[in-house]
């Protein structure tokens, strides 16, 4: 009995450990200081690597105090961006449509630019000895989504599949394995015919057999964005630091192939918002 | 000593080595053992490790975490140093995961594994892992494994020695290293034994011999072990020897052998040779054994003989001596002596021998004595010549001639017969380096010569020498004392007769004067006239006569010059001419030149007017008168010899004894004075030479003068 107790009581002790070290924990609000949430595309000790350079150079810049935080999940960083918990955020396209669509606007500071450009794209893919021909040749075929959440691994494809005419529910089977990855290995390894992935993903795994079926409309890049109640010349100063950063050691570590941030607007989501509504729409 | 001992053990210590490397072996076989089950370990926890991997895969495809799956392995593989390569395959052969280490190893064990979820085949894992690491480690522990089982062994072998040794081997070796020793000090006895020694069992089979015995009968050990002890004996002995030995086995103690028997050894050459034995009996615990010690008592047999023959020689020589000191003629003498060397026992056959004697200068043996010799030796042999047959050889070369008959050198053979094969001693009798004579000892024909009888008979000739010499000095003795009362005799006669004639002298030198006074006074044809011719004639003749006494008598004094000698003689014949020539005597002057030499002309004349009036005496008949002269040295002195050879009457043995006697003549009374040629001699001697003369009856005379060759002296009266 004894011993359950203390194999239950290392774990619990070991997670509240975690938690009392983690250095971007909700702590109470400070005027001198900023969050940073970044939505958890990646695992959070990574993203937490990722984002430290940026972070150190914004509290410089800004001459305030910014710790960098990870949601746990889509859903609760939409709502911690849109209910206005958190000071600054990087968000997927996705999720800001969603989140304006659900509170409302936020100041949007700056998207990124990768290789040059601030759009991206996603890849329908399938294996490169597929029949698989025509997004109509996917009836009836198994078919891989990354996260319900994501841009490119769900949303999108799936108005591209509605739009040639294959619902859900016209796939023989259809499964979210929640990363970009898995999606190109569950089709690579045989487990379901295609597959959305975005470019990236499709470029890294194409030498080692896939292929793109069909491409997606080009979709803007994350975005960095404040809440709505901060002040203008916070924003302001978080903008300008954004839009001024040049260090390209601290742009390669958010993603690789960052070459810049630049300046965004609301409209610049709004064919994703268009593609996500008649989605809602349809459903 | 230890090395003796470790080379006796050397069998022992192979088998406690042998036995200590089969437990090394079997440890090791155990450690290897574990090794194996230590690698089979390793193989099934990889296995159990790639399952483990394949559960976890198969519980992420399941979830479709491919990503999850490709990064677990990849880090999994990145972690563990030991995985050279990771592949997951899926059924549709894409490659999931495909991990390859760049390192070069030594082994490496590859595994596979199919994740499988029910009857679906998810996905095939493949794993290479570097044993490298494992079996270093392993290696690494089996080394000191092995070496402390080595060290374990080492140190329990040298601990199992030494106990055995304590407990069993020192005990051992100090039993061994006792009865090495006994029997070395057995084999250091009886090499170093003086005498042969023979070690043979009861059946007579030889088992060990000493180094002397090697040397002794010539065989090597080798040879002779496990032979009869017969062997080493004469043909002869060796059957009775054979009983001898059954019996001695009967009865054994300790004693010498063959008490009243000669006993002999046989070599392997096949020389025999006396010899003393000794036998001890031996009784060990493999039965009786005997131990002979054999002698070989050839030195000293021969030491005995020499010894016996030494006393025979000494007693014979002892014999001669004694018989020689009573008085004998020379020729019994030396029969008596050659019966003394014939009976000295093992010398010679039938009593057989003679002794020669040398008797004269030419050079030649006369046999004195004989015993047993036949008729033809006894005739034939009775003058030998020097260097003619054996006894002539060893007179001329004054040594020991041994030969047997059948030698070329022996020339005289009797007629002994074919069945009388023999040798001859020949032992020359030598005093002064000149032979006296030669005994000759007939002995038997195998008659071996040694050296020591040589000396011996030597020996015993040296002691005849002296007797001989003895003989003769003594009779020499004798002719010089009669020679000696001739000459005081003589010598009173010449002091009376130069008194006699020095007082008639006087009355004479009257008579004559007067005689020749009266005679002036006679008429001539009378009978006064003839008479007082004779009184005058007679009164001269006894003047000369008187003259020649006194010459005779008196010491004369010589008037020493240097002259020519050959002149002398010429002027001497001069007046003879004519009465040789009326004679018919021819005269011959074969002189050479004769140097100057120092002498007294008118006494040389005188020499030379008797020995040309003897000569003409001589030679009545006639006959040839011949002069020669030489240069030649006598007794170390130089002469010049002048000879006078005529071929007149010559004179007999007893005539040339008394010639140099005064008033000996042979002419008729009233021709000479008897005193000429006495007178010549004592001229001679004067001049410090002498007068000899060589006769031959009815064949002639040589009369010879020997003046001094007086080199480079000058002139000078000299006194005699």
């Amino acid at each position: 009995m004894r011993v359950t107790m203390i194999r239950l009581g290392i774990p619990i002790l070991g997670i509240l450990l975690l938690l009392f070290l983690l250095p971007c924990h909700i702590s109470a609000s400070d005027e001198a200081s900023l969050t940073l949430q970044i939505h958890p595309y990646l695992p959070a000790s990574e993203l937490l690597d990722r984002f430290a350079p940026l972070t150190r150079y914004l509290s410089e810049k800004t001459k305030m105090k910014i710790t960098c935080n990870i949601s746990k999940n889509y859903t609760e960083h939409i709502d911690l961006v849109g209910q206005n918990k958190v000071d600054l955020a990087f968000m997927g396209p996705a999720s800001y449509v969603t989140m304006t669509q659900k509170y409302g606007m936020k100041h949007v500071l700056s998207r990124l630019e990768i290789n040059g450009t601030p759009l991206f794209q996603g890849v329908i893919v399938t294996r490169k000895n597929s029949s698989i021909r025509t997004l109509k040749d996917l009836a009836g075929k198994s078919f891989a989504f990354g996260d319900p959440n994501s841009t490119m691994s769900y949303i999108v494809p799936l108005s591209m599949l509605h739009e040639a005419g294959i619902r859900k529910d016209a796939l023989a089977r259809h499964n979210f394995l929640s990363s970009h990855q898995n999606v190109a290995l569950g089709v690579l390894i045989g487990d379901f015919d295609a597959g959305a992935v975005k470019e990236e993903v499709f470029y890294e795994y194409k030498k080692r057999g896939l292929k793109d079926l069909a491409w997606t409309p080009k979709i803007s890049e994350h975005v960095f964005v404040t809440r709505s109640t901060l002040p203008s010349e916070t924003v302001n100063s978080l903008r300008n630091a954004l839009l001024t950063l040049t260090d390209k050691s601290i742009l390669s570590s958010i993603k690789g192939g960052v070459t810049a941030l630049v300046p965004a607007d609301d409209s610049d989501y709004d064919n994703l918002r268009s593609i996500m509504v008649s989605l809602e729409q349809a459903d | 000593m230890k090395k003796i001992l470790h080379g006796k053990y050397k069998r022992f210590i192979l088998a406690f080595v042998s036995i200590m490397l089969i437990f090394l072996a079997f440890i090791i076989s155990i450690i290897a053992s574990q090794h194996h089950e230590m690698v089979e370990e390793i193989e099934s926890d990889a296995q159990r490790e790639l399952e483990l991997i394949g559960s976890f895969a198969q519980e992420a495809l399941l979830m479709n975490d491919y990503a999850g799956v490709e990064q677990f392995l990849d880090q999994w593989a990145q972690k563990h140093e030991e995985i050279l390569r990771l592949t997951a395959t899926a059924p549709n052969d894409f490659i999931l995961v495909e991990f390859n280490r760049r390192k070069v190893v030594s082994s490496s064990l590859k595994l596979t594994h199919h994740v499988r979820f029910g009857e679906k085949e998810l996905l095939l894992l493949e794993m290479t892992k570097d044993l490298s690491p494992a079996q270093k480690s392993m290696i690494k522990l089996s080394i000191p494994l092995i070496v402390s089982s080595v060290f374990f062994t080492v140190v329990i072998g040298i601990l199992l020695w030494y106990a055995m040794r304590k407990l069993a081997l020192i005990p051992m070796e100090r039993e061994i290293s006792i009865r090495e020793q006994a029997e070395r000090k057995f084999r250091l006895l009886l090499e170093s034994a003086p005498d042969a020694l023979i070690y043979a069992d009861k059946n007579g089979k030889i088992m060990m011999v000493n180094a002397q015995t090697e040397l002794l009968f010539g065989y090597n050990r080798n040879e002779l072990e496990g032979k009869d002890i017969e062997t080493l004996m004469p043909l002869r002995f060796r059957g009775k020897h054979k009983q001898f030995r059954e019996k001695f086995i009967l009865g054994p103690a300790a004693r010498p052998m063959g008490i009243h028997h000669e006993l002999y050894g046989l070599t392997k050459k096949g020389r025999e040779f006396p010899s003393d034995i000794s036998l001890s009996p031996i009784e060990t615990e493999e039965g009786l054994y005997i131990l002979s010690a054999v002698r070989d008592i050839s030195e000293r047999k021969l030491a005995e003989e020499k010894i016996k023959r030494s006393y025979n020689f000494q007693a014979a020589i002892s014999s001669i001596l004694s018989k020689s000191l009573t008085p004998a003629d020379l020729d019994s003498q030396l029969k008596s002596t050659l019966d003394t060397i014939l009976a000295i026992p093992g010398l010679s056959i039938e009593s057989m021998g003679c002794i020669y004697l040398a008797e004269n200068s030419a050079g030649s043996l006369t046999m004195k004595a004989q015993r047993g010799l036949p008729e033809t030796i006894k005739t034939g042999c009775s003058n030998i010549p020097f260097s003619h047959c054996l006894c002539g050889k060893a007179a001329e070369s004054r040594r020991i001639i041994f030969a047997t008959c059948d030698d070329t050198r022996h020339i005289v053979h009797a007629d002994y017969g074919k069945d009388f094969p023999h040798s001859h001693y020949c032992v020359p009798i030598v005093s002064a380096n000149k032979t006296l004579g030669v005994i000759n000892l007939v002995v038997k024909k195998d008659h071996i010569r040694s050296k020591d009888e040589e000396e011996l008979l030597t020996s015993v000739a040296n002691t005849l020498a002296g007797i001989i010499e003895h003989n003769r000095t003594d009779i020499e003795r004798q002719r010089l004392q009669a020679q000696l009362a001739q000459v005081e005799k003589l010598s009173a006669l010449g002091r009376f007769t130069a008194n006699v004639a020095h007082e008639i002298r006087t009355p004479l030198t009257l008579i004559g004067g007067f005689a020749r006074r009266l005679d002036k006074h006679i008429a001539h044809g009378t009978k006064d006239k003839e008479y007082a011719d004779i009184i005058i004639n007679e009164v001269g003749r006894l003047e000369n006569i008187l003259k020649n006494v006194l010459t005779f008598s008196r010491e004369s004094s010589l008037k020493m010059d240097k002259h020519n000698l050959s002149e002398i003689i010429t002027s001497s014949l001069k007046p003879y001419q004519e009465k040789y020539r009326a004679q018919s005597i021819s005269t011959n002057l074969q002189f050479t030149e004769i140097p100057d030499l120092n002498l007294d002309r008118d006494q040389i004349l005188e020499v030379l007017n008797n020995i040309l009036s003897n000569a003409f005496d001589a030679m009545p008949d006639g006959g040839s008168f011949t002069v020669t002269n030489e240069t030649r040295t006598v007794h170390g002195k130089d002469y010049v010899i002048v000879h006078f050879t005529d071929t007149g009457q010559g004179m007999t043995e007893e005539q040339i004894q008394m010639i140099f006697e005064p008033f000996y003549s042979t002419k008729i009374i009233g021709h000479g004075t008897g005193l000429g040629l006495p007178i010549s001699k004592k001229i001679m001697e004067d001049h410090g030479g002498f007068i000899t003369v060589d006769t031959e009856l009815n064949k002639g005379s040589t009369f010879s003068l020997y003046f001094p060759l007086q080199k480079d002296r000058n002139p000078s009266e000299q006194k005699t």
